[in-house]
């Protein structure tokens, strides 16, 4: 089953020197259960992407349907009671997470925004949650600035699946975390995913994490998807677009110092 | 290439510091010979900006060297004045970081402030140095370097800027380059090509460059020695072919294992990555 259907997306900015065009012409399908990574450089328009999808941005033409819906230009009102279904993860917790309130309040506003009246309902949802994320009870009466930056992504994971969401934008999550926490978070978003029957969309400039990470990858420059692979595809070795090529070719990797040793090799 | 006989530029023997109760560097050993770029690799919090820092004599006020040795070039620096670091830093030995913008001085143009260190640490005069600017914007490929010498900072990209810190660092050709975490904030085009100048310049000049990274994998492509930082301590070091497949400490080990490799076909669907086993803190990072 499709659960997100995107077609000839076109996302327009106005600028001084006339209209940018920052998403020209995107076409995809997200399969329902899949993690499809979106990468490209600053700039390429994946953000510009992902904010259309999330209803942040307007979309000068195309068209965006999820779970059978079309979604491209829904009023605000509806668009609330989907974003339930659709949720995101930001690359940094800590701006996304506001200072001024306990992890349990954090947590609990999705419920109250959703209408869940009873208290005690509530509570369960958001203590069975903080366990999922793995971590303990007493968290949920802190602050987010008493946590470390990969304690506060995962608390930024359990505010985003606390609804059960069936599609989850994940922009950048492993970017700011040191490798060991890196880990640490792509093992539960995985864990989450089969648990909790997600989609994900992987939004990351990483090659080495989206090579491990995800089903199928998008390569995306200049506002186009320059080309589509599988984990199991020959792209990872033999890229076919010239972008893909230049982009894989820049990725260092632990194999890189075997053929070390002769003048100039580095060179990329 | 390294010379293992040769003094080494750089040699921090035992070296400990603490700020208040805390102590992050905790008998740090590292040494860095002529003409090697050396990996010093490690996570938040491993001391191995610290360690930087110290090497620089720029250490936060709070923070005390408690004991050791930081020697340079063979000479105790541990003890220097003010005004004789001062002398040593921009010209024997200089440092770039990880955001070019907090460096670069957004009022001055960028061949301004590449004339000012040659100046200061060279003598030169005015027009010396700013030919000497152009030569070095030449250098580390910045086209047009005749006119972009009068550009501000903010009329440059992330990676043009980069360069420009790079010209500005390595302007007195100093004996070594400390690079902080140089190409994290940049794309991965851009981080290949900000490496591989360092690399090149590193040879032409020559110097030695201390490369600091979090990056394992760019460790593999750029560095001919690495050290292993972990909780204050260098806890391996060796040529990087070495450190990478033959690693002697476990928190390398588990380095290695928990890092997806853009040439590793391993899948989520298989398996979880192996995470580091960090000590108990009562909660998972």
């Amino acid at each position: 089953m499709t659960l997100l259907q995107v077609s000839d997306l076109v996302v327009e900015y106005r600028t001084r020197k006339g209209p940018f065009r920052a998403v020209r012409g995107v076409s995809f399908d997200l399969p329902a259960g899949e993690t499809l990574a979106l990468v490209g450089e600053s700039g390429c328009g994946k953000s510009s992407l992902s904010r259309a999808l999330m209803g942040l941005t307007p979309v000068a033409s195309g068209s965006i349907v999820f779970d059978g819906r079309d979604i491209t230009r829904m009023p605000e009102g509806q668009r609330r009671v989907l974003r339930r279904q659709m949720q995101m993860v930001f690359q940094d917790p800590f701006g996304s997470l506001n200072p001024r309130k306990t992890i349990g309040a954090i947590l609990e506003a999705p419920l109250l925004a959703a209408g869940v009246r009873s208290r005690a309902e509530r509570l369960s949802r958001v203590r069975e949650m903080i366990e999922r994320v793995r971590l303990p009870l007493t968290a949920l009466d802190r602050y987010p600035h008493e946590f470390s930056g990969g304690q506060r992504q995962r608390i930024s994971i359990a505010r985003a699946l606390i609804l059960r969401p069936k599609l989850v934008v994940c922009d950048e999550p492993v970017s700011a975390l040191d490798p060991s926490i890196q880990a640490q978070i792509l093992n539960l978003l995985a864990e989450m995913k089969r648990e909790l029957n997600l989609s994900y969309l992987f939004i990351s400039h990483d090659m080495a994490v989206v090579r491990y990470f995800a089903d199928r990858v998008m390569v995306m420059n200049a506002g186009q998807i320059v080309e589509t692979a599988s984990h199991d595809s020959s792209f990872w070795e033999q890229p076919s677009h010239p972008y893909s090529q230049t982009l894989l070719r820049a990725v260092p990797s632990l194999e890189d110092f075997r053929g070390r040793g002769d003048a100039g090799s580095s060179a990329g | 290439m390294s010379q293992q006989n040769a003094t080494p530029v750089l040699e921090i023997r035992d070296l400990v510091v603490s700020i208040g109760e805390a102590e992050p560097l905790k008998g740090v050993q590292l040494s860095i010979n002529p003409g090697e770029v050396h990996a010093l690799v490690g996570e938040s919090g491993s001391g191995k900006s610290m360690t930087a820092l110290a090497a620089m004599r720029l250490l936060p006020k709070q923070a005390v060297i408690r004991s050791g040795q930081i020697l340079f070039d063979g000479e105790d620096i541990v003890h220097l004045g003010a005004p004789q670091m001062r002398r040593l830093r921009g010209a024997r030995m200089s440092m770039i970081f990880q955001e070019p913008m907090t460096s670069l001085n957004p009022v001055l143009t960028i061949g301004r402030q590449i004339t000012e260190t040659l100046q200061l640490h060279l003598g030169m005069n005015r027009r010396e140095a700013r030919a000497r600017a152009i030569e070095l914007l030449d250098l580390v490929g910045i086209a047009d370097p005749g006119q972009r010498v009068d550009a501000f900072p903010h009329q440059l990209s992330g990676g043009m800027r980069q360069r420009v810190m790079i010209a500005m660092a390595v302007a007195c050709r100093p004996r070594l380059l400390i690079a902080d975490e140089p190409t994290t904030a940049l794309d991965v085009t851009i981080q290949a090509q900000v490496l591989d100048l360092i690399a090149a310049l590193q040879r032409e000049l020559p110097m030695a460059v201390l490369l600091i990274t979090h990056n394992i994998a760019v460790v593999g492509r750029w560095a001919d020695r690495a050290s292993v930082m972990y909780g204050g301590r260098v806890v391996e070091s060796g040529p990087v072919g070495e450190v990478l497949t033959a690693p002697a400490h476990s928190y390398t080990r588990q380095l290695l294992a928990a890092v997806p490799d853009v040439k590793s076909s391993r899948f989520y669907r298989d398996g979880p990555l192996e995470e580091i086993a960090v000590p108990a803190t009562g909660m998972p990072a």
